[in-house]
């Protein structure tokens, strides 16, 4: 009986061992390096991580490594990054102050630029209408004269060979 | 015709913006040799303000702190070869100027905070340690490269400036002068 | 020889003053004498130029050190291509390229227009002598590459590491040519505005030198792509870098103008518009050329920051405030003649092209150029990198694509709806079934942007394909031939709008290559000792054994790799980083290489479904104590002797290897942006390839007066309306009532002309009948 006890007091042990170290891998969220180089910059270098080679971009690199095998997912590492070298690390800009600009002026520029062309477009149209109501209804066109017409064949007949 | 002259008004503006903006990153790309040309007339500029958080928390400490003392100033970085080479000495001369009225204050710039700390361990350093996380003071002095150092007189004004690693002979000739000097 | 080259420099400068005082007397007065010698004066500074070009070239195959320039760039061990595409891997050797590539352009358009353009040509030349004295002064007072080195060094310093790939020797001279190429169109369109004329033949004359120039910038950009996949350790072709920005920006505007102004050509209309455009993209170019040397930006393409940035400054603002008091004071003359018809128009579709790309560029300026504006106003630099670009430039790039796709299918003038409804199901139904088909391949609806461009991508074949099938139908019946010889006529009559359809073409294969790379593209970095295995996009990669190589100039470390896939052997690829001594004497004999440049030697296996990308990075650490051990040991050694000890070191990492970093990259589709380019850059040599003889002939009669040649340029121009009109009718894009009516008002308008031009010859003195 106490063998019997013995034993299933092991398995539990053992099982829930397995189910925790299970459960830990499955949430560990294994970010890579390649993933995170282009969206974080050299700080020394100007230039987003994966282009640079500098001694600098070699420990932001060990770093980013080190948090990786500690299991951190990318959101993580990124703001790690921007604790340890300013928020000028990551490569966006971030979205307050005078930095909200970045993601606003395309915007605005390309829906100002469409509404010029709108704009633009619409008020021709109405001049358009505007100066076909003025203008009688065309009716028969004229006649043309067979002559000119003849020349302008044959000139349009030299453009080929 | 005045409704195109009227688009073209934003367009000027824009197209002076973009020149101004041109020069403006033209102008301010140069680094800041105000303070070499100053040294270099024999003068000594006051220093500019300088607070920054010590390296591994405790609060902030700035230049204003150590008004009366003579301060050697190094901006450096774990990653930076010469930085390793030039701490020892740099390590030397503090317990050299301590009791004299000088100290070395070093600014840890661009570098992740384990690093640092594993630097100053391994160097042995014990002179304070500012933390310059994204090297934003870096424009005051016109540093571009690591390691840079400027010292500082008892009365905060710069003294004396080596744009690269330091060696004995600066130090002698650079600290020890300004120590026998009252504040 | 140095003297030689200074003094040809100095030449050239004076060349380009007196040249440009030629040009603008003999505009003023008349009198042509001096126009012409302004014009020889471009001939002469291209000859004065290509001697300075060859001087120094021949100084770099020579090794001459006396030239401080070839030491700084160069080696005797560095190889002779190497050697050759060294002179402009410096700051004053690629101004001289600039200036002499300026130059041959100038002067051989100059050539070839010598008897047309008259009233316009002379500002022309004055102003592209302009620029030439600008980069003469420059490189003459500033950056001069006849710079003396006193004393002369025994060996040089060798090219950059990172330079020394074949590309080096095609890619800058072709971007270049595409900058140089843009100031051509500029200086023209300046010419026009300050003499007022706006003409037809302006704007063919314009078109023609934008579509050479944007040729060769696209090549340039591409080349630059490639070169950075196959050849940098990175693995990519595409960085958002501020340089590579700034060569895109100018392309973008310039593709632009060459649509907005074949509707200038066609209906006299937007021509305010296509003179800002063509101003803008050649103030662009020399922005190109700004930053790479200014250093306000930092890239990795610059060449760091320099005394230059203040004389392109005074430049760039010389050019934008002439350009804008140009525009301005002329802006009667330019008031368009034709209207809009329609908004189911191919001129409306120009123009929704017009504003896609116009925001590109403008998306792609204001990020490149985001991080000066933030600290200009807030002190603080805000980083953007390609998450920022990449978020705003896709979709426009959807659009664009799908844009170029409406276009071919849609009429000039106005076409009709319902035809325009049938011409559309094919395409339509083309993108659709991509839709489809694609949803059956796993893991796409997870990438709904990259799905959306194949689609975009399908609608343009389709729709090129079906006006292929269609203009070549249209010509069977009427002359006979058979399927090829039908289809090779028709895209030789019309060779701009047959070759502008296989450019758009060759775009979207582009774009199909940049979103599947983007899009499915899988990474590691893996850690393999030999012998050891990673799997990654279905394939093998096992790490057969390590390599190391010793030349002159670098030792070698690398990896052996086998690629397997499906248990099948696919190649052996081999990568490699290179390094190079640095010349620190601080350092070691055999140290040196290893705390100096290294470059990587990427595994590249190309194909046209997938590349398979690989780089190493080698242990260094592992051999740490045997190099510090043969550096304390014989510290001074050099020469052979280091040579032996840096063999053993090679030697030892490839017999026990430590495992090294690899990191593999497997890239679906890649090889199609290369391919979409070459496809583009053929339709675009046949959208340039010149007019028929009949044609040209009526370009060289010499002396048309000023009035006749307008109005045969719009006789010309009214010509091609009617031909695209009855060519759009033949591809089922117009009802044949509404074809009808038009050509009879075309017909009408052409023979009003025919008049007016009769008319006027016989005013002329001598009046010629049209024969």
């Amino acid at each position: 009986m106490r063998r019997l006890l013995a034993t299933a007091l092991a398995s539990t042990v053992i099982a829930s061992l397995l189910a925790v170290t299970a459960a830990a891998a499955a949430s560990c969220p294994k970010a890579t390096l390649a993933d995170i180089e282009d969206e974080i910059m050299c700080p020394v270098c100007g230039v987003p991580l994966g282009l640079a080679d500098a001694p600098q971009a070699e420990r932001e690199r060990a770093y980013v490594r080190r948090l990786i095998d500690r299991c951190s997912s990318k959101q993580q590492i990124k703001r790690a990054l921007a604790a340890e070298y300013g928020p000028s690390v990551l490569a966006l800009p971030e979205n307050d102050g005078f930095n909200v600009a970045a993601y606003l002026a395309p915007v605005l520029a390309i829906l100002m630029a469409s509404a010029g062309v709108a704009l633009g477009m619409a008020t021709h149209q109405r001049e358009r209408r505007r100066d076909a109501g003025d203008q009688p209804a065309p009716g028969d066109p004229p006649r043309l004269d067979p002559a000119d017409l003849a020349r302008l064949d044959a000139e349009l007949k030299s453009h080929e060979r | 015709m005045s409704r195109r002259a009227s688009t073209a008004l934003p367009v000027i503006a824009l197209l002076a913006a973009l020149i101004a903006l041109l020069a403006y990153g033209v102008t301010s790309r140069q680094p800041d040799r105000a303070v070499d040309e100053a040294l270099a007339d024999g003068e000594r500029q006051p220093a500019p303000s300088l607070t920054l958080p010590r390296l591994g928390g405790g609060g902030s400490g700035s230049l204003s702190d150590y008004r009366g003392e003579v301060v050697v100033l190094n901006y450096w970085a774990s990653w930076c070869d010469p930085c390793r080479e030039e701490s020892p000495l740099l390590q030397r001369w503090h317990r050299r100027i301590a009791s004299r009225g000088g100290t070395v204050l070093g600014v840890d710039t661009l570098d992740v905070l384990s690093d640092a700390q594993a630097f100053i361990r391994e160097t042995g350093l014990t002179y304070p340690m500012l933390r310059d996380r994204d090297g934003g003071t870096q424009s005051k002095f016109g540093v571009v490269g690591y390691p840079e150092t400027i010292v500082l007189d008892r009365r905060g004004r710069i003294a004396a400036l080596r744009r690269g690693p330091v060696d004995d002979e600066f130090l002698t000739q650079t600290v020890s002068p300004l120590l026998e000097e009252r504040s | 020889m140095l003297n030689l080259g200074r003094v040809c420099l100095s030449l050239a400068l004076i060349i380009a003053l007196y040249g440009i005082a030629a040009s603008l007397y003999g505009a003023r007065s008349g009198e042509w004498n001096w126009v012409d010698s302004g014009r020889r004066a471009v001939y002469a500074l291209a000859g004065v130029l290509t001697l300075a070009f060859a001087i120094l070239e021949a100084a770099f195959l020579r090794s001459d050190f006396s030239f401080a320039l070839v030491g700084g760039h160069s080696s005797t061990t560095t190889p002779a291509f190497y050697k050759a595409t060294a002179v402009w891997s410096s700051q004053e050797g690629s101004l001289l390229l600039w200036l002499w590539l300026l130059a041959v352009w100038s002067g051989l358009v100059l050539f070839a227009t010598r008897r047309r353009l008259r009233d316009v040509a002379p500002y022309a030349t004055a102003v592209l002598l302009g620029f030439a004295a600008f980069f003469a002064a420059l490189v003459v007072f500033l950056a001069n590459p006849f710079g003396p080195a006193d004393p002369a060094p025994a060996e040089g310093a060798g090219l950059q590491p990172l330079l020394r790939h074949p590309s080096m020797m095609v890619h800058p001279p072709m971007l270049y040519s595409g900058y140089t190429l843009f100031a051509i169109p500029f200086a023209f369109a300046l010419g026009a505005l300050i003499t007022r004329r706006l003409s037809p033949d302006w704007i063919v004359a314009t078109r023609r030198f934008a579509l050479a120039a944007w040729f060769f910038l696209s090549f340039g950009i591409l080349l630059g792509a490639r070169w950075s996949w196959s050849e940098l350790g990175w693995g990519g072709y595409w960085a958002w870098d501020p340089v590579e920005n700034a060569s895109l920006m100018p392309w973008l505007t310039g593709t632009a103008f060459l649509h907005s102004a074949m509707i200038q050509e066609k209906r006299g209309m937007l021509k305010a518009w296509n003179a800002s455009l063509v101003l803008a993209t050649g103030i662009l170019a020399v922005l190109g050329t700004f930053l790479v040397r200014s250093g306000i930006l930092e890239s990795i393409h610059a060449f760091g920051a320099s005394t230059l940035g203040k004389p392109f400054l005074g430049f760039i603002a010389v050019l934008v405030a002439a350009s804008v008091v140009l525009v301005v004071t002329r802006l009667d003359d330019l008031r368009p003649e034709g209207r809009f018809e329609s908004l189911l128009s191919r001129e409306s579709i120009f123009l929704l092209n017009n504003l896609v790309l116009v925001s590109l560029c403008f998306v792609i300026f204001w990020g490149t150029f985001f991080p000066l504006i933030s600290e200009a106003v807030t002190g603080q630099r805000a980083s953007v990198g390609p998450p920022w670009f990449d978020r705003y430039t896709v979709p426009l790039a959807i659009a664009l694509v799908f844009l170029s796709g409406v276009g071919p299918v849609i009429a000039w003038r106005r076409a009709t709806p319902r035809n325009a409804r049938r011409n559309f199901r094919l395409p339509l139904g083309a993108a659709a079934a991509t839709a489809l088909a694609l949803a059956l391949v796993p893991g796409v609806w997870r990438k709904p942007l990259a799905l959306l461009m194949f689609c975009a991508a399908a609608f343009v074949v389709a729709g090129v394909v079906q006006e292929l099938w269609r203009g070549t139908s249209a010509r069977r019946v009427a002359s006979g031939e058979s399927a090829p010889v039908a289809l090779a006529s028709l895209v030789r009559r019309n060779r701009r709008r047959y070759g502008g359809y296989i450019v758009h073409v060759g775009v979207a294969a582009l774009f199909v290559g940049v979103a599947a790379s983007s899009a499915f593209q899988h990474v590691r970095d893996v850690r393999l000792s030999p012998g050891q295995t990673a799997t990654i996009g279905g394939y093998d990669v096992r790490y057969l054994r390590a390599t190391s190589e010793l030349s002159p100039e670098k030792v070698t470390l690398g990896a052996a790799l086998e690629l397997r896939r499906d248990g099948r052997h696919v190649a052996t690829l081999t990568a490699s980083r290179g390094y190079y001594p640095s010349r620190d004497p601080t350092l070691g004999p055999t140290g040196r290489y290893f705390d100096g440049e290294a470059t990587s030697e990427v595994g590249l296996r190309a194909g046209l479904r997938r590349d398979v990308w690989t780089a190493v990075e080698p242990d260094i650490g592992a051999l740490r104590r045997m190099i510090d051990g043969i550096d304390r040991r014989f510290p001074l050694a050099a020469g052979d002797s280091a040579a032996l000890m840096l063999g053993a070191i090679a030697d030892r990492y490839a017999a026990l290897p430590p495992p090294a970093s690899f990191r593999l990259i497997v890239s679906p589709m890649v090889e199609w942006i290369w391919l979409g380019g070459l496809i583009a850059a053929a339709g675009g040599l046949i959208a340039l390839w010149p007019a028929p003889r009949a044609a040209r002939r009526r370009g060289t009669e010499p002396e048309l007066e000023a009035k006749l040649a307008l109005l045969a340029a719009a006789k010309e121009a009214k010509h091609r309306e009617i031909r695209d009109a009855e060519l759009d009718f033949r591809t089922g894009k117009l009802s044949d009532a509404d074809h009808r009516a038009l050509d009879h008002a075309l017909r009408a308008e052409a023979i009003e002309l025919m008049r007016q031009l009769d008319a006027a010859r016989e005013a002329t003195a001598g009046g010629r009948r049209y024969p």
